[in-house]
């Protein structure tokens, strides 16, 4: 993405100088002559000592950083749409303090407001019963459960986080677009925009005295731990996502990282004896708070919607008792619906006796006959929204349709007038952002973030800003097309550094293990552990395959016996490879060249490399930004080159090159990842897939002895990476014997069976386990047995060939070995991994079952 | 008129169920004309946790969670009800059903509030055109609410069959409504979205009926019914006059309302998940014996 070209006119090394904005809008840095502003002076000063160059260059930098960090975002509305990177502009924009706490102020107001309607609605109801709202706010609008009335046990906020979308106008005055009072998000971009904008710009930031954004979320924390009615020094909280293929999932581990705590889904979480638990390899660990990103709708489907299996079923009854908070606490998403905004000037008269600080845009609600009729006579000027926004749906502008579709617009609004609000539009203002031909005015979006306090709502000295050359893209969800800057908030007095770490006087208890590993996180560590083995261990058979066929001492018999191999290892279909010597081989050679990049196939490299990224996405909170990084470069590593026709010698290029990066990631796991239950479950996962493909490929090649044993010996020997070993004891000798000795009998060579047995072994030994069974456990009984059938076993009792050539010794143990392993598997899986299966309610057909015909 | 009512609901399971949680719905509700005396609900195997409490409509309900491994599920209420009779102004003389209509929308009426909720769509209950114009037939212009109702209820009755195999649970009110053919609960709703759709509140009701033995029968016990029908605001003299499409009456003494919501779904008798089960069966049997 070499692509950003300054032209600046004037002076060529200066960032910002062929910067002109548009007319009629409010510029950020420029006022109305066309001169930078005064508080962007210090900052343009350093941008310019770097000069134009170099602060592209330090761009590029970062975006590659944001690229392999795996900043992505989806666009789409729709969980599980394809992401994309977060699209980033190195350019802050700044704001002064002095005009920074005029809005801060307006919008912790506004939060304060927001929470009193909250408790009202949900409470004594008198905004309702005295007509200062319409009963359409909270009866008619489609995400009212009444079990959310009474709910929240007296004395809690109805409102922890709050976040605003605002827009500034030609005057200069700021307006709030819309609120958000569910799960906001952007919390985790506007802190990596912040990490990334001052890396690129360090000495910019170090001189314009920018505040932090951190006491923000020390306060974050600390208003949340406050939310717990017990262990308050030192409470469970967790932070509650959508899972893996929502929108939100990136953000959601960056925050739990960010912030320390364990990221959790509906279906770690059960209800018993009264708490919420966290299911763990440990057991059942009680939890204080949720921090959740969830719909509110979804949480518990015996009180919420019953169609929902995301959430934790008898969750309402358990808040209800206060022994677990919520934030924000649910139906709080209720508040943020655009019909409210039409009543929130007299709400704000009638309950705080003031005026609201920052208007809304101005909202007129068509269930109101005069705002409708005035809706219908300035239909040019505004546009129309759904008044209870359940989704990110975007506005429509009646100047944008043809006559046809607006009379069916207005047809729709007479049919259901309470279901549509009219809103004015603003021309946001603009800021420079860096495009190909330069610097260009954007337009804005500010996201503000305020969090709960005793005292009040306190302010995130900083916000989310979205730019866009078209204003209208940001009107509703972020799009494709726009970008992200960070806000600096400019102190005039210098800032103290301020980072998330405890202070010294808070001593934590000392802890080692870490025995609140969520049951499911465990599973995609086995899981990744296998996949990345089996990946590892599919190419150096690949790699030894595609060397032979193409090389010219061929031997069909060889060939046809490795060929197998890969078959029952599901890298090519098993109908390449019928025992038929009669027959000429098919050519195999080209299919699988293709069928390393087949998705179609389960266990293809490709499919298998694509599962592998797949899981560690959902323990990203859970593994180091590099172990991620790895992962991210060998699925980028593994895709099918762009040339129409490969040949061998590109995929064995291809094949060693994700062999490195498979390499790099299990010398990580290795040397990086600390002895916790999630790096005992991923090695644990590594060790079986390595035995099971170690016994798999001696069955299929050397259970049946053929004339010239050597060279399929050697092949093996490639493919099991112990070539080097056996040279080094045996020189050039090769013979079966030995071979079956190194690769499976040998406890000190890390690729031979019996060292992965014993590693199983241990492992299942070390997992956690109920202290008053006494004896093994399944798992335990499975590996020690295969453990010590391959002690047993007599290394010239394995080859002894008869009749025909088979070795039934042989075959007995490796089949041994590939009926248990699996076992062992589920054995572990069905102990600590899977939890019982989806609730189902009761069907009590109350009519049908009941009522006698009439 | 009062009555002990015995309600028990019995789920026996192939497999184990390893944890539940419910919430049961079967306490008769104090009201101007009905008196709960005395009551009690007997869940085997002993719940871990019983939580009682009122909901937002005012109705009691009982919240357990068992999380030992249970093959049968036993919930049994038994109560004592007094009911009085329903008094009502000859029906030509209540009020016309627009001036009620514009009383809850104008919050003028003295019980606007709680009846203004009935008066929107519920998860069940979507108003549209097509009820409001079978129900205009019956709501001519000024026509005395209860009179129109009364009607109303009669050609639901007569109209729709009563088929226990063409509607679910599930089934959605609008195609009970194209099929007309349902059980009590899809009558009730039907009746709430033609009400509901003309601006009147309508509230669903769950609750007891009393059969009547053919003369000369013995009254069979545990033969009655766990029954649903619905209720509409007439206005704060009026108040709230039940009527029961399925069996096409005003309700007076012989219906024990339990509790109210807005459709089904906010006054489910039992209702809950549980976790394994396999196959299993539900009886449910009711009891309404006359005491006097």
């Amino acid at each position: 993405m070499n692509d950003i070209v300054s032209s600046a006119d004037d002076d060529p090394s200066s960032v910002l100088s062929s910067y002109r904005p548009t007319d009629a809008v409010f510029d950020e840095f420029c006022d109305a002559d066309g001169a930078p502003r005064p508080h962007w002076a210090k900052f343009l000063g350093q941008l310019d000592a770097i000069g134009r160059d170099e602060f592209l260059r330090r761009w590029e930098q970062a975006k590659r950083q944001i690229a392999s960090d795996g900043v992505t975002f989806n666009p789409h509305d729709a969980d599980g749409g394809g992401s994309r990177p977060w699209a980033y502009d190195a350019i802050p924009i700044l704001l002064h303090e002095s005009e920074w706490t005029e809005v801060t102020s307006a919008l912790e107001q506004r939060a304060h407001l927001l929470e009193l309607i909250l408790g009202d609605l949900f409470g004594p109801q008198r905004l309702l019963k005295d007509r200062i709202l319409p009963p359409d706010l909270l009866f008619g609008h489609p995400g009212f459960y009444p079990a959310y009335c009474g709910l929240t046990p007296p004395g809690q906020k109805h409102l922890t986080l709050y976040a605003a979308d605002l827009a500034r106008a030609p005057d200069g005055k700021w307006w709030v677009m819309g609120d958000r009072t569910r799960a906001p998000s952007g919390l985790g971009y506007a802190l990596e925009n912040r990490v990334v904008t001052s890396r690129v710009l360090p000495a910019a930031f170090r001189r314009c005295q920018v505040q932090r954004l951190a006491p923000f979320f020390i306060a974050m924390k600390e208003q949340l731990r406050e939310l717990a009615m017990r262990a308050r020094d030192n409470p469970r909280i967790l932070l509650w996502s959508k899972g893996s293929e929502s929108r939100s999932y990136f953000e959601d581990a960056y925050l739990a990282r960010y912030l320390g705590y364990t990221l959790v889904e509906g279906g770690d979480l059960a209800v018993r004896n009264g708490r919420v638990m966290l299911k763990t390899l440990g057991g059942l660990l009680p939890v204080e708070v949720l921090l959740r990103r969830m719909n509110d709708d979804d949480c518990d489907s015996v009180e919420l919607n019953p169609a929902s299996t995301a959430g934790v079923s008898g969750l309402l009854e358990i808040v209800r008792s206060g022994a677990v908070a919520i934030a924000n606490p649910l139906g709080s998403r209720l508040v943020e619906s655009p019909i409210l905004q039409a009543f929130l000037p007299g709400v704000c008269r009638h309950l705080l006796g003031e005026e609201l600080k920052m208007s809304s845009i101005a909202t007129w609600w068509c269930g109101q006959p005069e705002a409708r009729q005035y809706v219908f006579d300035h239909l040019d000027q505004i546009v129309i929204r759904p008044a209870f926004r359940t989704a990110d749906d975007p506005p429509i502008h009646p100047t944008r349709l043809s006559a046809a579709e607006r009379d069916e617009l207005i047809a729709a609004i007479n049919s259901r007038p309470e279901q549509y609000v009219g809103q004015e539009t603003v021309m946001r203002s603009t800021t420079p952002v860096m495009t190909d031909d330069g610097p260009a005015p954007w337009h804005v979006a500010l996201r503000s973030f305020l969090v709960s306090r005793d005292y009040g709502y306190t302010a995130l000295p900083g916000a989310l800003a979205r730019v866009a050359p078209d204003a209208h893209d940001l009107d509703f969800v972020m799009t494709a097309g726009e970008r992200s800057q960070d806000v600096w908030i400019l102190s005039d007095a210098p800032t103290p550094n301020v980072s998330l770490l405890p202070v010294a006087e808070d001593h934590v208890v000392l802890r080692r293990a870490g025995s609140d590993l969520p049951s499911r996180v465990a599973d995609n560590f086995f899981w990744l552990g296998r996949y990345v083995e089996r990946a590892e261990g599919s190419i150096r058979l690949l790699r030894t395959v595609l060397e032979l066929s193409s090389s010219e001492t061929e031997q069909p018999e060889m060939l046809h016996r490795l060929y197998r191999a890969l078959a029952e290892l599901g890298q090519i279909e098993p109908d390449y490879v019928i025992d038929d010597l009669g027959a000429p081989l098919p050519d195999v050679g080209d299919v699988l060249l293709e069928a390393v990049f087949d998705d179609r196939m389960p266990r293809s490299l490709r499919s298998t490399i694509a599962q592998a990224e797949r899981l560690v996405s959902t323990v990203r909170d859970r593994v180091s930004v590099d172990a991620w990084r790895a992962v991210h470069k060998i699925s980028q590593a593994s895709r099918r080159p762009q040339f129409d026709v490969l040949d061998s010698s590109d995929v064995l290029e291809l094949l060693n090159k994700v062999l490195t990066e498979l390499l790099a990631f299990a010398g990580l796991a290795g040397e990086s990842m600390t002895r916790t239950q999630g790096w005992r479950f991923l090695d644990l996962g590594r060790r079986v897939e390595r035995a099971w493909q170690t016994s798999t490929l001696l069955n299929a090649a050397l259970t049946q002895s053929i004339d010239d044993e050597r060279p399929l010996l050697d092949a093996i020997l490639q493919a099991a990476d112990s070539i080097m070993t056996y040279r080094s004891r045996y020189l050039a000798s090769v013979q079966i014997a030995a071979v079956l000795d190194l690769l499976i009998l040998d406890e000190s060579s890390p690729r031979s069976i019996a060292f992965q047995l014993r590693a199983i072994e241990d492992h299942v030994g070390e997992l956690p386990r109920d202290a008053a069974r006494a004896g093994l456990s399944a798992e335990q009984r499975l590996a020690v047995s295969l453990r010590n059938a391959v002690r047993l076993a007599d290394v010239y009792e394995l080859v002894k060939s008869e009749g025909e050539g088979e070795r039934p010794q042989l075959e007995r143990l490796l089949m041994r070995l590939i009926n248990q392993l699996p076992k062992l598997a589920d054995a572990v899986s069905s102990r600590f991994l899977i939890h019982a299966g989806q609730p189902r309610h009761y069907g009590a057909r109350l009519a049908a079952d009941v009522c006698n015909t009439k | 008129m009062q009555y002990k009512i015995t309600h028990t609901t019995t789920y026996q399971y192939a497999d184990p169920v390893s944890v539940c949680h419910s919430r049961v719905m079967m306490t008769p509700r104090n009201d101007s004309r009905t008196r709960c005396e005395s009551h009690r609900i007997k869940i085997q195997p002993t719940p871990q946790v019983v939580e009682r409490r009122e909901d937002y409509f005012g109705n009691l309900v009982h919240c357990f969670s068992i999380e030992e491994s249970h093959r049968q599920l036993k919930v049994t209420a038994t109560s004592r009800v007094t009911v009085e009779a329903l008094q009502l102004p000859p029906l030509p003389e209540t009020p016309p059903w627009e001036t009620i209509r514009d009383a809850v929308a104008n919050a003028a009426d003295a019980d606007w509030f709680p009846a203004s909720l009935t008066t929107f769509d519920s998860p069940r209950v979507l108003r549209d055109a097509t009820f409001a114009e079978y129900a205009a037939e019956s709501f001519s212009p000024a026509r005395p609410i209860v009179e129109a109702a009364a009607e109303l209820t009669e050609r639901i009755n007569h109209d729709f069959t009563y088929d226990t195999t063409a509607t679910t649970v599930a089934t959605p009110t609008d195609e009970a409504f194209q099929m007309r053919k349902g059980v009590c609960q899809d009558f009730a709703h039907v009746q709430i979205a033609c009400l509901r759709s003309l601006g009147l509140p309508a509230r669903y009701v769950s609750g007891y009926l009393r059969t009547i033995p053919p003369p000369g029968e013995p009254r069979k016990i545990g033969a009655d019914e766990s029954h649903a029908w619905l209720s509409i605001f007439c206005g704060s003299e009026i108040g709230w006059v039940d009527v029961d499409p399925t069996n096409n009456c005003i309700c007076t003494t012989d219906h024990v309302p339990s509790a109210w919501g807005r459709d089904y779904g906010d006054v489910t008798p039992l209702k809950g998940v549980f976790l394994g089960g396999g196959q299993h069966e539900l009886t449910v049997s009711v009891d309404v014996e006359p005491l006097e």
